[in-house]
């Protein structure tokens, strides 16, 4: 590792991202320590896309400043490249090279053995269909290239955009154990998603992004404490559904009647919800 | 540089070339082209028009009078690089085989002969010489127009004739303005003007070129940057000079040997010729300064085959209105103006010391070229 794990990873001090009088990223400050598995959450324009583009170099800050493993992101750019893989959030490989010839390229260009090749293909569960042309594969086998191609040259840093986008549920499961494994192995990710399971499953920390700001930073367990939601929501034999607030007293009466009533088909309780979290956060919505 | 990149990143380029059938057909079919052209083309055959006008004008003269010399004094700007004066009585065997003034290919020649009628007197004969009708009239406009304004001044000094037709005012001093009225005036045609398979040939070579360095790079560039592949490169241990360094060596080379392999179906001997070689590389290395220029620009694969498309057919029509309108020094400034005649004049054996001009300007474009287009693609054209 490249950095003492008492230091952060990287290091975004008052970054402000512009396009033109838009302001993208408005003095976003974040620390992402060692072996941390960090999910970054925002709605669309929420500036995620444009902080991991001053991440992967392209594009400056417009101000403030980026410091990867400690050094400075403009000026020893060359040096921090080689250090940290990215999965796009839109698969890019070669579509007339094979899966293997894909790797091949990219393990030549980081001069790495052939024998990783191989092992990246079958982490990714690709080692079948390795030697098949890529515009074969399937949305799901692409991802899972992009990320054994992230994988090839062993980084300590892991950029992700979207990783587990138009994967099947095992795929996803599959990806999910694998950046599990690199980060209790000190492997630092940062992944942006919009899978509210996803990050309440494996990040470790997770900052919430709304117009360029941060909103929340904490992990998925703090974030859970401070926005609990004691409510519960009842089905009735009719169809008709109700959510009844815990925290309030009219509304504990009325569900006590309603349950004695016996009028209820089903009774559930929502103690924490990511996306009302997320929603109230962010004051916006989905729809 | 890092060889294991530089190495990594050609591979790259032999392997996408190996897997575009359409090029590789298209490349086939430039061979095919070459070898029917070899087989069924006749040495010589008819003029053609792709070279363009004659390159060079030979005024030929038997007497250096006064008319000579307002001729000589009097070469407009454009074409003083073309017009070679040369007194006939003065030329050398070497230069009359067999007693006969031969010209080299894609020239033309006035000569001012000086021939006595019948009743003693001495008159002009003016014959011009031309591969095809119509190549010599820039130069016949000029020679007519001096020749006009000479003989209009000559009849203002209304000298007195000598006997013997000369001038009392000395040797060579003629009185002009009777032996105009005098003139004669004819055309001929000039065996084996410009040779039409050697045009062909230097058209496929051009086209083999431009087909290398101007579409496919371009083309493909612009893909991997579309598709995010460019960027997942950039992102990698490769520096945008070495992801260069590898189109450098991989398109001119290629776009050279085709065309070598084109150039020697139709003559064999040229491969041997290092003016060949000079030409083809400046050739090539302009073509890979417009098409990375070109890449550059471009940000989708459909822009890039557009632009080189419409670069192609602009540049094509800028040198026919040129042409038409006799303009003078701007078609000097496309690459597509002096390498035709360069291919044209090594695959004919005519090159002549002045197509050094052309070398220079080829190579001064392609430099140009070059530089523009490093400066862009290191500013924005691997993003």
């Amino acid at each position: 590792m490249p950095q003492s794990p008492a230091q952060p990873v990287i290091q975004l001090e008052k970054l402000v991202v512009r396009y033109g009088s838009f302001v993208a990223v408005d003095g976003l400050d974040l620390e992402l320590m060692p072996g941390e598995l960090f999910g970054l959450l925002g709605p669309n324009g929420a500036g995620k896309s444009s902080t991991l583009r001053v991440l992967i170099g392209q594009r400056p800050p417009s101000s403030g400043k980026v410091t990867v493993f400690g050094k400075d992101i403009v000026t020893h750019w060359a040096q921090i490249k080689p250090l940290f893989g990215y999965v796009p959030d839109r698969e890019n490989h070669f579509e007339e090279f094979t899966g293997r010839g894909n790797l091949a390229f990219f393990a030549g260009l980081y001069d790495v053995p052939t024998q990783k090749i191989d092992d990246c293909l079958s982490l990714v569960e690709l080692d079948e269909a390795a030697d098949l042309p890529v515009r074969g594969y399937s949305m799901g086998m692409r991802r899972k290239l992009l990320l054994a191609r992230a994988l090839l040259h062993q980084p300590p840093l892991l950029y992700l955009d979207e990783p587990t986008a138009n994967l099947d549920i095992h795929s996803a499961g599959v990806v999910r154990r694998i950046l599990r494994t690199l980060v209790a192995n000190g492997c630092t990710v940062l992944l942006t998603t919009h899978n509210m399971d996803e990050v309440e499953a494996i990040c470790d920390r997770v900052a919430i992004l709304c117009r360029g700001r941060l909103v929340a930073l904490d992990s998925p367990l703090a974030l859970r404490r401070q926005h609990c939601e004691r409510k519960v929501d009842v089905t009735f034999t009719s169809g008709e559904r109700r959510a009844f607030d815990l925290d309030q007293n009219d509304q504990r009466s009325d569900l006590a009647q309603v349950v004695q009533s016996g009028q209820v088909a089903c009774l559930q309780t929502r103690e924490f919800d990511f996306h009302e979290t997320f929603l109230k956060l962010t004051g916006t919505s989905f729809q | 540089m890092r060889w294991h990149i530089i190495r990594t990143l050609f591979g790259k380029e032999v392997r996408r070339q190996l897997a575009n059938r359409g090029g590789l057909a298209l490349a086939a079919l430039l061979v095919v082209a070459a070898l029917l052209l070899s087989v069924f083309g006749n040495d010589g055959g008819p003029s053609a028009s792709m070279i363009g006008d004659v390159e060079s004008c030979y005024v030929d003269y038997w007497r250096d009078d006064g008319w000579v010399q307002h001729l000589r004094a009097n070469v407009p700007p454009e074409l003083k690089r073309n017009v070679t004066f040369r007194d006939v009585n003065h030329l050398s065997d070497r230069q009359l085989p067999g007693g006969r003034l031969v010209y080299p290919r894609s020239s033309g020649a006035i000569q001012m002969r000086m021939i006595q009628g019948d009743d003693g007197r001495i008159r002009r004969r003016i014959c011009v010489w031309q591969p095809r009708v119509g190549d010599m009239s820039p130069y016949e406009t000029w020679f007519w127009r001096e020749s006009a304004r000479y003989f209009q001044q000559q009849s203002c000094r209304n000298t007195p004739l000598a006997p013997d037709g000369r001038g009392v005012g000395g040797e060579g001093d003629v009185r002009d303005s009777e032996l105009y009225s005098n003139i004669e005036h004819e055309h001929a045609r000039l065996e084996a003007g410009v040779d039409m398979r050697a045009s062909i040939t230097s058209g496929l070579i051009l086209f083999a070129l431009f087909f290398s360095c101007v579409y496919l790079m371009p083309s493909l560039m612009c893909e991997e940057r579309e598709r995010g592949i460019l960027l997942a490169q950039a992102l990698s241990p490769a520096s945008p000079q070495e992801i260069l360094a590898a189109k450098f060596l991989f398109y001119p080379p290629a776009g050279m040997a085709l065309a070598a392999i084109l150039a020697g179906v139709a003559k064999p001997a040229v491969l041997a010729d290092p003016i060949f070689w000079l030409v083809l590389t400046v050739a090539a290395f302009g073509s890979l300064g417009i098409g990375l220029t070109i890449a550059s620009i471009a940000r989708s694969q459909r822009t890039a085959s557009m632009t080189a498309l419409c670069y192609m057919l602009v540049v094509a029509l800028l040198q026919f209105i040129c042409r038409l309108g006799n303009i003078p020094l701007l078609p000097y400034l496309a690459l597509e103006y002096h390498c035709p005649r360069l291919l044209h004049a090594v695959l004919t054996d005519s090159f002549q010391f002045y197509y050094i001009f052309n070398v220079a300007m080829a190579a001064l474009l392609s430099i140009a070229w070059a530089v523009a287009a490093t400066v862009l693609f290191r500013k924005c054209g691997w993003q």
